[in-house]
């Protein structure tokens, strides 16, 4: 055995290294900082994620009682799109629980233990997960401007915004949650917090029915545009269709079907077959 | 790519995306560091240096083509922006008296931030190195965005390197080979390259037993062939003490014809164990046994099975040694052949207990008739008969009926019982029983055990534990949301750069990075 490698072992089995080796509960990282997993770099840091019970918490709110997710997102400090994704994986875990399907519980109560966490209680005052209300860095934003105003001028976001591009959007436009700062600006002005919560709750959960009525809409005008026959062995659906919409060069993407005589160009050397996006 | 030859090596260390101990190790000695300055290396020496050294852990896996294919120099950051803030000022309070060089207020939108902050506790295990130069650079970055660390976000979009961020591969290339292999579906369809770009809001899904393959312990060639061995000579033993009993207790003919019986369907010895177990209307019918000495072999049979299990039964169940989740197992087996179900079966955890419970409770039904026999000789069979349909009455009012015609069958083997046989019969009346408790305690081991049972048809060893070196490398990046319960995760968004914070997961300081974009920028 090399020098390198005794030296690696003496590691690994002294009291550093033999931490890592069995768990003995909580996370456990090598850097010097206590949730740094890498010991040069101090700028990534292993970030909590929610636990089991806030996980299920979250599906409760939004599958059994019913509340919207912007709602529940300004509630418990969790990104609106984290929301859904819990929403959505724990659906599928119930469909297993309903199929029979065993989980993977032995590693996923592994995992949990070594990951750090963030508890939700309800009822009681708990730090928000991570910041509800972020906004990207939009790319023109992200050079110096010097735009001489006037010093009596009140200069506020709309017109930095402006300066910076004329259809540039200030951050109130690119908020996730518009519904929520316009809460907290009626509590400025002089309303009650509870009373203006309520406001907040029903505006989203209108603007939810709202996506819920559209999508409705979408599948029943579908369903009504198609015709469905029933044979013993298939369901036959017909579809009215435009030929003209695959356009001149017959390789329109709105367009159904394929003009005859136009090449695929699908398994062409030098394209890539690789799908971008997953339906 | 095809592995480089010594991937993980001491003498002229790497650091890669694996949880490899080596590879801890490295992390460990800080490999991936700055060199001190010797000598005056070009500008072009110290971007390549860093290149190479990124690129070793960064998609290693990937030919350099395809990744400066990849490159972007647009690194996205984000800002939080609490909603309190935007309400109470309009941005103007920054513009505010700036003319003369005058700061008038210290308002930001940071100011009203609740999330909270990193933690700055440090684990003085080391003495700090002396001089060390990402030390003495990175104090300051905890007040800047630091977008050079997001040079290798575009590689955090690939399938393989998510599944690998999400802790389901332990590490990039096994990653590749789950996506490969067909064992990993996005939104529920098949998805077999690893370089797809995962889009937001995509889903992707391991395969449970693949998950559970690369993320535990290995498999060691004869690691079950101990537990083989006791599960045939238990199996033995089981078969032997029963024909023991039989002929003790028969001593006649016909006793020896059951056992006769057992030899000839020798290949399949729980037929014996049924025979003996308590059949009593079948036993009737052939006339080989009479009902105490069938209650006598039920009661031997249980004793046996019991045996263990009560000294497992006083531990914490979560705490359980190797030994005795062995016989956890072993009793799992005994009790399927007690309870004559064949022994590959996967019965339910919770109908084998509820079988078992009917058992003991028969049993338990007969001890009593026999005292009551005991008791009053007169009226005996009226007084059995009636305890005995009040008992069921009682406890067995939801149990499904079948069960209950079972118990009947078996409380009618005691009807034709003399005196004598009844004096013989009490003094049988074993301790071999358990309290309700310690019933529904065995039900929740078995439960725990089915849980993380032992396998031996696993490619893991089972029950299943994390590899060793997990818990340094357990780190879930934000821009994932997973649920290890059904090895799911989705996509939330690209991961971004916060002030103080970069979301790609990299092992290189704020030096080496910036290097290394300068090296992909292209720019001389």
């Amino acid at each position: 055995m090399s020098r390198a490698r005794q030296q690696m072992y003496q590691w690994l089995k002294g009291r550093d290294g033999s931490e890592f080796a069995d768990l003995k509960g909580g996370p456990r990282y090598l850097g010097p900082l206590q949730d740094q997993p890498f010991p040069l770099n101090p700028l990534f840091r292993s970030q909590p994620v929610l636990d089991e019970h806030t996980r299920e918490l979250i599906w409760d709110k939004v599958m059994g009682r019913g509340e919207s997710l912007k709602a529940v997102s300004a509630e418990m400090g969790v990104d609106v799109r984290r929301v859904a994704a819990v929403v959505r994986l724990k659906e599928v875990e119930k469909q297993w629980q309903r199929e029979g399907k065993k989980l993977a519980t032995p590693y996923a109560k592994a995992v949990m233990s070594m990951l750090p966490k963030t508890y939700y209680r309800e009822g009681e005052k708990n730090l928000p997960h991570e910041p509800v209300n972020e906004i990207h860095v939009h790319k023109l934003t992200m050079q110096q401007l010097f735009v001489p105003v006037s010093e009596s001028r009140h200069f506020t976001r709309e017109d930095a915004a402006k300066a910076f591009h004329d259809t540039m959007l200030s951050v109130d436009a690119r908020s996730p949650q518009p519904e929520l700062i316009k809460m907290e600006r009626e509590i400025l002005d002089g309303k009650t917090r509870q009373e203006s919560l309520a406001k907040f709750k029903e505006a989203t959960q209108k603007e939810e029915d709202k996506v819920a009525r559209r999508i409705a809409q979408e599948q029943q005008r579908e369903e009504k545009a198609t015709t469905k026959v029933t044979t013993d062995r298939y369901e036959f659906r017909f579809k009215e269709i435009n030929a003209d919409d695959v356009g001149r060069n017959g390789r329109s993407r709105k367009g159904t079907g394929w003009r005859y005589g136009a090449p695929f160009d699908d398994r062409k050397r030098g394209l890539v077959k690789i799908p971008t996006s997953v339906p | 790519m095809r592995k480089p030859y010594r991937f993980y090596s001491l003498a002229r260390p790497k650091l890669r995306q694996s949880w490899n101990k080596y590879n801890l190790y490295n992390l460990y000695r800080q490999t991936g560091r700055e060199p001190q300055i010797r000598g005056t290396p070009t500008f072009f020496q110290q971007k390549w240096a860093a290149k190479a050294k990124t690129r070793s852990y960064h998609g290693e896996h990937i030919p350099e083509k395809k990744w400066v294919r990849l490159f972007s120099r647009r690194l996205l950051s984000a800002v939080d922006m609490p909603p309190e803030y935007l309400a109470a000022h309009d941005g103007s309070e920054q513009a505010a008296g700036r003319g003369s060089g005058l700061t008038t207020s210290n308002v930001t939108a940071e100011t009203f931030s609740k999330v909270p902050a990193l933690s700055t506790q440090e684990r003085s295990r080391r003495r700090p190195l002396f001089g060390d130069v990402n030390k003495l650079l990175s104090d300051q970055f905890n007040n800047m965005t630091p977008y050079m660390q997001m040079t290798f976000a575009p590689l955090e979009r690939r399938l393989d390197t998510a599944v690998f961020r999400a802790l389901f591969a332990s590490s990039v290339r096994q990653a590749r080979q789950f996506v490969i292999h067909g064992a990993v579906t996005v939104n529920g369809k098949k998805m077999v390259h690893p370089s797809y770009q995962l889009n937001p809001g995509d889903m992707f899904q391991v395969d449970i037993e693949k998950v559970m393959y690369g993320t535990g312990v290995q498999k060691a060639a004869d690691a079950h062939k101990r537990l083989h061995e006791n599960l045939e000579a238990r199996q033995k033993k089981a078969d032997k003490a029963l024909q023991n009993a039989v002929k003790k207790l028969g001593g006649n003919a016909t006793a020896e014809q059951a056992a006769a019986e057992g030899e000839t369907e020798g290949e399949k010895p729980e037929a014996d164990v049924e025979a003996a177990e308590g059949e009593a209307a079948a036993s009737e019918d052939a006339g080989s046994l009479t009902p105490e000495a069938q209650w006598k072999l039920n009661n031997r049979a249980l004793k046996f099975l019991l045996k263990d299990v009560k000294k497992i039964l006083k531990n914490n169940p979560k705490e359980l040694s190797a030994k005795e989740k062995k016989q956890l197992r072993l009793f799992r087996a005994d009790a399927k052949r007690f309870l004559s179900h064949p022994e590959k079966s996967e019965a339910d955890v919770v109908e084998l207990i509820d079988e078992l419970q009917l058992q003991m409770k028969s049993h338990e039904l007969m001890r009593e008739s026999f005292e009551k026999l005991d008791l009053k000789e007169g009226q005996v069979e009226n007084a059995a008969e009636a305890e005995v349909e009040a008992v069921e009455a009682t406890s067995q009012e939801g149990e499904a009926q079948p069960a209950v015609n079972r118990e009947r069958e078996v409380e009618k083997g005691l009807e034709g019982l003399s005196d004598e046989q009844k004096t013989k019969a009490k003094k049988i009346i074993g301790d071999a029983k358990l309290s309700k408790e310690e019933m529904r305690k065995l039900a929740r081991l078995l439960q725990m055990d089915e849980e993380n049972p032992v396998d031996d048809s696993k490619p893991y060893a089972t029950p299943w534990r994390p590899r060793p070196y997990m818990s340094a490398f357990a780190f879930i990046p934000r821009y994932l949301e997973v649920n290890p319960n059904i090895c799911a995760a989705v996509y939330l968004r690209h991961p971004v750069a916060r002030k103080g914070m970069a979301e790609v997961p990299t092992p290189f300081s704020y030096l080496t990075s910036q290097l290394t974009h300068n090296w992909y920028l292209e720019r001389g």
